[in-house]
Parts: structure tokens; C-alpha cells; sequence
């Protein structure tokens, strides 16, 4: 949609065309997911978490790879053939999934009702007010900010914008598999305590780095070692959240909390990337990441709501999406 | 090959596909339209349905699976 003519790139239309992909992204989300169920539901459970887990902990590192080849595809063919490329691509997916896979894969079995969606457990309604700020932290700079900053002030190619975002986004993708080794597990398992430290932690981060470019510190260097740094705490804290989500959760209804869970998350973005924009137009880069310290420390106070866990923890902890 | 894991294969790749342009493009909007001269402001707009659709489509996407099977949904998202 977006390789027509200039002139016609106006921002309702791009809007118009960006809006029917946010939805295209979910859809494509929940089918992959749902089918995945779905077809090993007959195998053993063991394997259904393994090829979840593949499927799911893929996401970041295409995510990133995707940044990456955007920016070098705008490099070196240019807006309009690039996004011919990348469509043509999405056509051959089309034709193979019309010819190959059967109507009936991803069925549900059980309809759930549409109040279910709505979580009737408090800790993970506070849970995911926490996870709305969490994520508008990130995408307060990250969105808009952060390349534009990169383009216009440091004077990075393209290439290399998309370079360091993809590496960030892999690296973020790594740090929350790795996650339930670096976080120190007793019996119990983290509960709303390792929430609250980590998300304090997290809200130094885009303070120092203002801070830092306030003082007039090499702004490469500052957000480089900055945003890496952030990058580790902000995984650790998402991680955190998506085995807490779990472990609140009513075993029977996961698959519904958190779809709950995940609208908070997508609301949160969709905040930060407004307030991205404006606040890179009206207060720069330093205005982004002090909202966005802001933010961590909301996400941290919310989560004074979140209990402890009581019963023994033997849910896994899934990967994020 | 094994009926369950060849859909699986085919549900996978089509969603890595879509995941890498997805992350493609959104790197080409924001850099190109900032090159265009789009006010940061605009650019974050550019952005706005989308993010905004997200919510939506995850809030009623659980209830619509359940009444739909993936191929339609599949469809959708890739004649985006």
C-alpha cells in the first residue's frame, strides 16, 4: 500500500495503511499461537512448550533482523523499492499458506465469553498497569526519538541506525530467555517484591543517560553504553512480568489473561509513541528519557499492589512477546 | 512429512515473514518520513493507527478466534 507516488504519502493515508498492519500483526500473533496449540494438542505437553517457546522466542531476534534490513533495504534501494521487495515476499507467504494449510487449523474447542477478557484477579489488573508504563518507558524514546535523534544530531547512516535497533531489540529478546538464570530463584520463586527492586532499578537508567547528555557527555557514547544497559534491567523487568502473569493467573484461563495482559502492554506503546513524537519535538531526546524514568517509576509504584506468590511456583516462565 | 508439523512449519514461516517486514517497514517510515521533512510529531502519528489497532484487535481478536479458524485470519493479516 505504501508504494504509490509521493504525493499521495500524506499522513492520513500512511496512518490508514500503518493502522490495517497493527491489526494484520495480531491477528497474525494469535493464529500462529492458537494453531500451534491446536495441532499438538493431542501430542504431550512437554512438546507443545517447546514449539510454543521456539515459535514465541523468535520474535525479537526476526523483529530485529526486520530493523536492520529496512534500514540497509532504504540504503541501498530506496523507499519504494524496498517496500515493493518486502510485499512481494508477504505475497509468496500468502500464496503458500492459501494452497497449504487446511481451513480448520486453530479451531478452539471452548468459545471463550468476550468479559472473560477482562480480568476478574486484581493482581493482574495492577500487573498490567505496570506493564502499560513499562512499555511506555521504552517506546517513549525508542519509536521516534531514538533513530531520529541518531539521524539528525549524531549524523548515523542508515545502516547503522538500524544496526544498533536491531541489536538492541535481539539483545533485549536474549537477556529475557536468559532471565530465569539470572534472576535468583528460591523455592517460591520472584514475586511482587523482585518486581518492585527491579523496576526502581530500571528508572536510573534513562535519568543518568539525560542527565549525562545534559552535561554535555559524548551523546554516542552516553547512549550506547546507556541504552544497552537499560536494554538488560528493561528485559529483566519484562521477564519478570511474564512469569508473574502466570503465576497470578487462573490456570484453566491463561490463555485469556493474558490476552488481557497484552492489551495493556499495546497500550503502553501506543502512548509512548504518541508522546514520543511530541516530546522529541518540544523537549528533545533528554525530555523523552526523563518521561521515561517517569514511567518506570510508575510502573515501580503499581507494583507495590503485586502480592507475593504463594503457592509453590512450578509454572514455567514463558517468553514475551 | 507428518501432517501436524507440516502446518506448523507453514503457520512458523508465514509468521517469521510477516515479523521481519513488519520490523522492516517500520524502520523505512520512520527514516523515510523524517528525510521527507515529517515533523517528528507527524511521524509518531504515521504510527497512531497502529498501535491504537493493536489494543483493539487484541481485545476482541480472543473472541473472534474463537468463532473463526486461522486460515481466515492468516488471510487478513497477509492482504494487508
Amino acid at each position: 500500500m505504501l508504494t504509490v507516488p509521493d504525493a499521495w504519502l500524506s499522513v492520513a493515508y500512511v496512518m490508514a495503511a500503518q493502522g490495517l498492519s497493527g491489526i494484520a500483526k495480531d491477528l497474525n500473533k494469535m493464529s500462529a499461537k492458537a494453531s500451534v496449540k491446536a495441532m499438538f494438542t493431542n501430542g504431550s505437553g512437554s512438546m507443545l512448550f517447546k514449539w510454543v517457546a521456539i515459535l514465541t522466542g523468535s520474535k525479537n531476534a526476526l523483529k530485529g533482523v526486520g530493523f536492520f534490513a529496512g534500514a540497509v533495504l532504504l540504503e541501498w534501494l530506496g523507499f519504494r523499492a524496498a517496500l515493493a521487495l518486502l510485499a512481494g515476499i508477504l505475497l509468496m507467504v500468502l500464496l503458500v499458506t492459501a494452497v497449504r494449510l487446511p481451513g480448520g487449523v486453530g479451531k478452539m474447542k471452548s468459545k471463550p465469553k468476550f468479559t472473560q477478557v477482562f480480568s476478574t484477579i486484581p493482581a493482574i489488573n495492577w500487573l498490567s498497569a505496570a506493564r502499560f508504563f513499562l512499555f511506555g518507558s521504552r517506546d517513549v524514546w525508542f519509536v521516534v526519538a531514538l533513530p531520529v535523534f541518531l539521524y539528525e544530531v549524531l549524523d548515523w547512516s542508515f545502516t547503522m541506525i538500524g544496526t544498533f535497533m536491531a541489536l538492541w531489540v535481539i539483545g533485549d529478546g536474549m537477556v529475557q530467555a536468559s532471565a530465569p538464570r539470572l534472576i535468583s530463584h528460591s523455592q517460591q520463586g520472584p514475586g511482587g517484591s523482585a518486581a518492585r527492586v527491579a523496576a526502581f532499578a530500571l528508572m536510573l537508567f534513562p535519568a543518568a543517560i539525560a542527565f549525562g547528555l545534559q552535561l554535555g557527555w559524548p551523546a554516542d557514547w552516553v547512549l550506547i553504553v546507556g541504552l544497552i544497559l537499560f536494554g538488560i534491567i528493561f528485559a529483566l523487568n519484562s521477564a519478570l512480568h511474564s512469569y508473574l502473569i502466570l503465576a497470578y493467573s487462573d490456570h484453566d484461563k491463561v490463555a485469556m489473561n493474558v490476552g488481557f495482559y497484552y492489551m495493556a502492554n499495546a497500550g503502553g506503546r501506543l502512548m509512548g509513541t504518541i508522546l514520543s513524537g511530541w516530546l522529541y519535538q518540544t523537549h528533545g531526546l533528554e525530555g523523552c528519557l526523563w518521561l521515561s524514568s517517569a514511567f518506570v517509576l510508575a510502573a515501580a509504584i503499581l507494583s507495590f499492589k503485586l502480592p507475593e506468590i504463594k503457592s509453590n511456583a512450578e509454572k514455567k516462565i514463558t517468553k514475551d512477546v | 512429512m507428518d501432517q501436524g508439523l507440516r502446518n506448523y512449519l507453514i503457520v512458523t514461516g508465514g509468521y517469521w515473514a510477516f515479523t521481519v517486514t513488519d520490523g522492516a517497514i517500520r524502520m523505512l517510515v520512520v527514516l523515510y518520513f523524517h528525510m521527507l521533512g515529517y515533523s517528528p510529531v507527524e511521524v509518531a502519528m504515521l504510527f497512531l493507527f497502529y498501535e491504537f489497532f493493536g489494543i483493539v484487535t487484541n481485545l476482541v481478536g480472543g473472541w473472534v478466534h474463537a468463532l473463526d479458524s486461522i486460515s481466515p485470519c492468516t488471510l487478513a493479516w497477509l492482504c494487508r
